[in-house]
């Protein structure tokens, strides 16, 4: 069965999350953006694990369905067309933050586990070391590899998955607090790593330059903190619907099962390229080097961005040949927002959104599947072109810097005034 | 073995004869005391050999011939003659060689570092120094002292080890069986057991029960904060040798508490105690000290046999502590009656020591941070040294290695308004030109936040955005959570500012701690799961019957009626399960968070403080089994007894463990005495107001005493010691806070803030309420002001809290 997951998520219990990622809003986003299993976040969180527990109910092995009685009530707001038996995962992600080598390390872990029991095991160790209840993903002054023993003194059937390994301040290999090897971090327990998360500022063949890597599989998460991000990347598997198939999927990374990862274009990401965005310079890496990591503007340091990162830590310059697929995508809002400049959040983008979904069914599907003329048919031309370019890579991205998102341009100015121009262009309303 | 040491330090290892080192904060005092003690302990070989003529016995390693000393149980205790290939196990069953060392602290946690640091010496000395020919024997000194180890485990099987075990610090430890390095009480257990009778030892609870027993009697009406004051009185009568009838001269009473009415209950203690034939943990002190008194000939041997003796922390002595000391260096004088205080004040043994010349003291410590005053501590013991023991050099160690120099003068200008200090001065060894914060806020809720925030940059953001401004305020470094350590003076301080870090999310460590699954409300609960399991279980019945609701206290065999009922119907439930149908059913969410509502001060103050109902002990309460929840749903495949007897031995397992795990790293919150003897990179220091540092009560303000103008004086004097104590923790980064407002009364800075130059201080307010604390949204956007320029980011300028001005 082919199915996509997105294992790392967060709950409304994290900090700077939206209000709305509950189990109920998790179902039915999970449908409109087609995702079948989806990460349950914040599992060691005191009250998401009891609202987990009260919600949702064994489904397949190792993973959960919301019992009837909650998907009753939001049912209504997922259009027919979207409807999919949809699953949970339970998973959370913990903040590592200790010392190790004479530095300070600050290091991203995400934990999937099988059952609550085993999910509840891990808790008890970990309200022993911290603080569980102040934020679902929470702070532990815990060395990462004693987390992955712990991880797996629980069971062996756990995947543990370092988190966006590059990001700057919170990753294994982040510049400013990470390390330079895996081995540095988890010793001997390295090869034990079920799969590295890409993050949204690399992808698959920039993780690839690095031969080191070439013993793990690369996994593609939202880390979403609201329901319309999730599924900004994801995993597609062809096997079947199990916590079993999935983790040897991942763990083998064999494409016959791990069929692809879609991902965010690396540039919209926020930490792709160099900069200072408190004065708005925004590097390439080569452009960085020219300035000697400085701030042409206000003399500071700037943050290295995962670009410059993965070609410092490199040994080739060509990715390695095994891999699992990939391809890019831009969620649907965004394209609606760029190419009728409404915000991705205004009333006349979601109107869009939703009445494309009405018509065609989950955003994925319409992202990756649909043939463009039905497209086109339950939209514009407009919009299908939009889509159609998505699809062949062919946009322009002015690439993220320190924290600010890339910013994506569907059409150019010209393409949009000719398009304009034709009378088709707003037929869809 | 010199090599770590600088130029005054090596003077006062290689120094023979009696020795007061003067060691201010971070000047290597363990470190320099650690070498004395090793030089000695490898120069005492050839001082054994050399010392034939001596007639004394004692053990003597290095001679063909080993003494020991007869087991208790026989009749009277004697010397014999052993031979000298004398194995591990006959050791063992004795142990009862006589050290001719004698190293004592005031800390377990010292004794033991002490200890650490000697046996790492002196596997050192065994590569770097062939001078001494003992050296070689090190690994054998390493294995006796393992062995040593293992005995104290052996014999933790009877009452008085066990109880001691319990409540404090046993070490010992015997290297060749010359030395004891352990506590001040440890030695006297080991004194006691040796040569007193039998005797039990009650630590702290057991006190406390017997007082309680007695206050039910006679003081009916007592609270549990009334029996603490007693206890704490007996203590300190006992630790300053005062007769009961003479108490009330010297210790001020606390206001419910009539002279009379002391005298009573403390004699009842005496006589329930000497009943029991019990001693409590000021007993083993007072009672050694009778030993020597009293003196038999076998503590004429045992002090004879004693040569050198090293006190830590000498300003920290207490009378009978010093009486001790006193004795043991002076065996003439033993039979002086130490239990008038004149006899201490007027006595002076500088010309008849004819023991003096075999026996020397070494004391090191620092009179500017004598901090136990309240505990009976003297300082006056450290002053009056050289005239207590005969030609007695004074050495200073002024090197400080730990702070930097802006930290090193702040406390220097500080102490400097102290009269009752020997003069002295540190040089900082690192010159640093970060200014001593002064933060002022609002209130302390504020303060709080504010500690919070500087947490939060110090260790460079704990989210992606706060990261991302960190980066440019701070870009030279960032400190680990376990790197800080915040200090208040009281414990109640210390709670305001656990639940704001804690709120953020950030990792601490609260000393002492109480582990969640140590509180009322599971522990109740597993009670009642023990119940369930074990129907005959009387303990848990009763203790379930404790904390039962009037009404159902009213109605037992109803309450007991559904117990029956949950019993009989278990087997279809999971653990999990049982736990949520009696939380639910027996009401513990209205009987635990209404009394805590009504009769939690503390709960109060915060809630009102925090403006924000939701944080009150409530929600701590429900939090707690819904993390007792989380964490015991492990157990749910297995329903019924099977499943809670899982549960409930996973709890019991728990609580026997150790649950503060060193290895994880985490911000550091303690009183400023807890601090005494530890150092950190940064350290908070908050409350600088006047009333709580320096603190004062409404007893102590009271004119109750003849000689108030000097109590309140040596009072204060006392507090700046301890504020001084605080400052000299800080090696690179110290932040002064006080707050505005506290407890709704308006403040004044605590008067010490003044005595530090102005020129050291950099000073900042904390302004703005905050409306909305908890919002997590919030928290990035929030930052101190000097670094406010480099960062106007226009998204987070609008919602943006500027907390300094």
């Amino acid at each position: 069965m082919i199915f996509t997951a997105d294992f790392h998520i967060h709950s409304h219990y994290s900090r700077a999350t939206s209000k709305f990622m509950d189990a109920n809003n998790l179902y039915k986003w999970g449908q409109l953006k087609g995702i079948r299993i989806i990460g349950t976040g914040d599992f060691t969180h005191p009250k998401w694990f009891s609202e987990l527990r009260e919600k949702l109910e064994p489904a397949e092995s190792g993973l959960f369905r919301l019992k009837k009685a909650y998907a009753k009530e939001i049912e209504h707001e997922i259009p027919e067309s979207c409807r999919s038996d949809f699953r949970f995962m339970l998973t959370v992600e913990i903040s590592n933050i200790y010392s190790k080598n004479g530095r300070v390390r600050k290091v991203h872990n995400v934990i999937c586990a099988p059952s609550f029991e085993i999910a509840s095991k891990i808790n008890s160790e970990l309200s022993k070391i911290g603080n569980l209840q102040a934020d679902g993903r929470p702070i532990l002054g815990l060395d990462s590899k004693r987390l992955f023993q712990i991880t797996l003194d629980a069971s062996t059937d756990c995947m543990f998955i370092p988190a966006h390994i590059w990001t700057p301040y919170f990753a294994v290999f982040g510049s400013k607090s990470g390390f330079d090897s895996l081995e540095e971090c988890f010793e001997d327990l390295t090869p034990f790593i079920t799969a590295l998360e890409t993050g949204l500022s690399s992808d698959p063949p920039m993780n690839r330059t690095l031969s080191a890597l070439d013993d793990f599989t690369l996994v593609s998460n939202s880390d979403a903190h609201s329901p319309q991000k999730l599924g900004r990347e994801v995993n597609r598997f062809d096997t079947e619907l199990s916590y079993f198939s999935i983790r040897d999927a991942v763990k083998n990374g064999d494409p016959k099962h791990f069929l692809e990862t879609v991902e965010f274009f690396p540039e919209e990401g926020k930490y792709h390229y160099d900069g200072h965005s408190t004065c708005e310079v925004r590097f390439s890496p080569e452009e960085t080097k020219k300035h000697n990591g400085l701030c042409p503007k206000c003399g500071h340091p700037l943050t290295i961005g995962v670009l410059n990162r993965v070609a410092s830590l490199a040994d080739r310059s060509e990715p390695g040949k095994k891999s699992i697929p990939y391809r890019y995508l831009i969620p649907l809002p965004e394209i609606l927002s760029d190419i009728y400049s409404k915000g991705v959040s205004s009333k006349y983008v979601n109107g869009l959104y939703f009445s494309m979904l009405e018509k065609l069914g989950n955003e994925f599907s319409i992202l990756l599947d649909i043939p463009l003329e039905t497209i086109e048919k339950a939209s514009s031309s407009y919009v299908a072109r939009a889509i159609q370019k998505v699809r062949e890579g062919k946009v322009r991205i002015a690439p993220g810097y320190d924290g600010e998102f890339g910013t994506i341009e569907v059409f150019t100015e010209k393409e949009k005034s000719d398009l304009q121009t034709q009378k088709t262009l707003f037929s869809f309303f | 073995m010199y090599k770590d040491l600088n130029e005054a330090q090596k003077m006062a290892v290689e120094h023979r004869g009696n020795l007061l080192i003067i060691a201010g904060p971070g000047t290597g005092k363990t470190h320099t005391l650690t070498h004395k003690i090793a030089h000695t302990l490898l120069r005492n070989k050839n001082f054994h050999c050399s010392d034939s003529d001596s007639n004394i016995l004692r053990p003597s390693s290095g001679t063909s011939e080993k003494y020991h000393f007869e087991n208790e149980t026989q009749s009277k205790s004697v010397f014999l003659k052993i031979p000298s290939a004398i194995s591990h196990s006959d050791i063992s069953n004795t142990r009862i060689f006589e050290p001719s060392i004698l190293a004592l602290t005031f800390t377990k946690k010292a004794s033991d570092e002490m200890k650490q640091r000697l046996i790492s010496l002196l596997a050192d000395c065994q590569h770097t120094n062939k001078r001494y020919s003992d050296c070689r024997n090190t690994d054998e000194r390493y294995a006796h002292a393992q062995h040593a180890d293992v005995q104290i485990i052996d014999v933790q099987n009877t009452d008085v080890q066990h109880a001691y075990d319990r409540h404090t610090d046993v070490y010992n430890l015997s290297i060749d069986h010359q030395i004891f390095i352990g506590t001040f009480h440890s030695w006297c257990l080991e004194m006691l057991k040796k040569f007193s009778r039998d005797f039990v030892l009650y630590g702290e609870k057991e006190k406390m029960i017997v007082l309680q027993k007695i206050a039910s009697s006679t003081f009916p009406n007592w609270t549990k904060t009334h029996i603490n004051d007693v206890a704490r009185l007996i203590s300190l009568h006992k630790n300053q040798l005062l007769p009961i009838e003479k108490i009330a001269e010297k210790i001020p009473l606390p206001d419910f508490l009539k002279t009379t009415e002391y005298i009573t209950i403390a004699h009842l203690y005496e006589k329930k105690m000497s009943a029991f034939r019990a001693l409590d943990f000021d007993d083993l002190l007072v009672k050694t000290l009778e030993l020597f008194t009293h003196p038999s000939p076998e503590i004429d041997a045992y002090r004879k046999n004693m040569r050198y003796v090293f006190i830590d922390e000498y300003q920290d002595v207490n009378t009978v502590q010093y009486e001790l000391i006193r004795l043991l260096m002076h065996s003439n004088v033993a039979k002086t009656t130490v239990t008038d205080e004149v006899a201490i004040s007027n006595k002076s043994f500088s010309t008849d020591t004819f023991q003096s010349t075999s026996k020397t003291i070494c004391a090191i410590g620092d009179p500017d941070q004598s901090i136990y005053a309240f505990r009976g501590s003297n300082i006056d013991y450290f002053f009056r040294f050289s005239e207590d023991f005969p030609h007695a050099t004074t050495l200073r160690l002024e090197e400080n290695y730990r702070s930097s120099s802006f930290i090193i003068k702040a406390s220097e200008s500080l102490i400097a308004y102290n009269s009752k200090r020997i003069h002295r001065s540190l040089r900082p060894q690192f010159e640093d030109s970060t200014l001593v914060s002064v933060i002022s806020a609002n209130d302390g809720w504020k303060e709080a936040y504010g500690v919070t925030k500087k947490i939060q940059k110090l260790v460079g953001g704990l989210d992606m955005i706060e990261s991302g401004h960190a980066h440019y305020h701070v870009p030279s470094e960032t400190f680990r959570f376990s790197d800080i350590a915040v200090l208040y003076r009281t414990k109640a301080q210390g709670r305001l500012i656990e639940a704001s870090i804690k709120k953020a999310g950030i990792p601490c460590q609260m000393v002492p701690e109480s582990a969640w699954y140590l509180k009322k409300e599971i522990q109740t609960l597993l009670h009642y799961l023990r119940l369930l399991v074990y129907p005959h279980d009387d303990s848990s019945l009763s203790k379930i019957l404790q904390t039962a609701s009037a009404r159902q206290k009213k109605n037992t065999s109803l309450f007991l009626t559904q117990i029956q009922a949950l019993m009989d119907e278990m087997i279809h439930f999971t653990p999990t399960e049982c736990a949520q149908k009696i939380w639910n059913d027996f009401g513990f969410e209205s009987y635990y968070c209404r009394k805590k509502n009504g009769g939690n001060v503390h709960a109060k103050i915060r809630a009102k403080t925090l403006n924000n109902e939701k944080i009150v002990s409530d929600e701590k309460i429900q939090n707690n089994f819904l993390l007792f929840l989380s964490t015991s749903a492990q157990f749910d495949s297995m329903k019924g007894k099977e499943g809670l007897l899982k549960l409930l031995e996973h709890y019991t397992f728990l609580q026997n463990e150790d649950t503060f795990d060193s290895s994880v790293e985490a911000v550091h919150l303690m009183t400023l005495h807890a601090s005494k003897g530890l150092e950190f990179p940064v350290v908070f220091i908050t409350g600088l107001e006047d009333g709580l540092l320096p603190y004062s009560t409404k007893s102590e303000n009271s004119a109750r005493f003849s000689k108030k103008d000097d109590f309140i004086k040596n009072q204060l004097e006392e507090e700046r010691r301890l504020f001084y104590v605080g400052i000299t923790r800080a090696k690179r980064k110290l932040y002064l806070l006080h707050a505005l407002v506290r407890d709704e009364k308006e403040t004044t800075p605590s008067p010490f803030l003044k005595e530090i130059r102005e020129e050291l201080l950099e000073r900042k307010t904390l302004r703005k309420p905050l409306k909305n604390i908890v919002s997590s949204q919030n928290f990035h956007t929030s930052k101190w002001n000097d670094h406010d320029q480099s960062c106007s980011d226009q998204k987070t300028k609008k919602d943006q809290l500027e907390l300094f001005s």
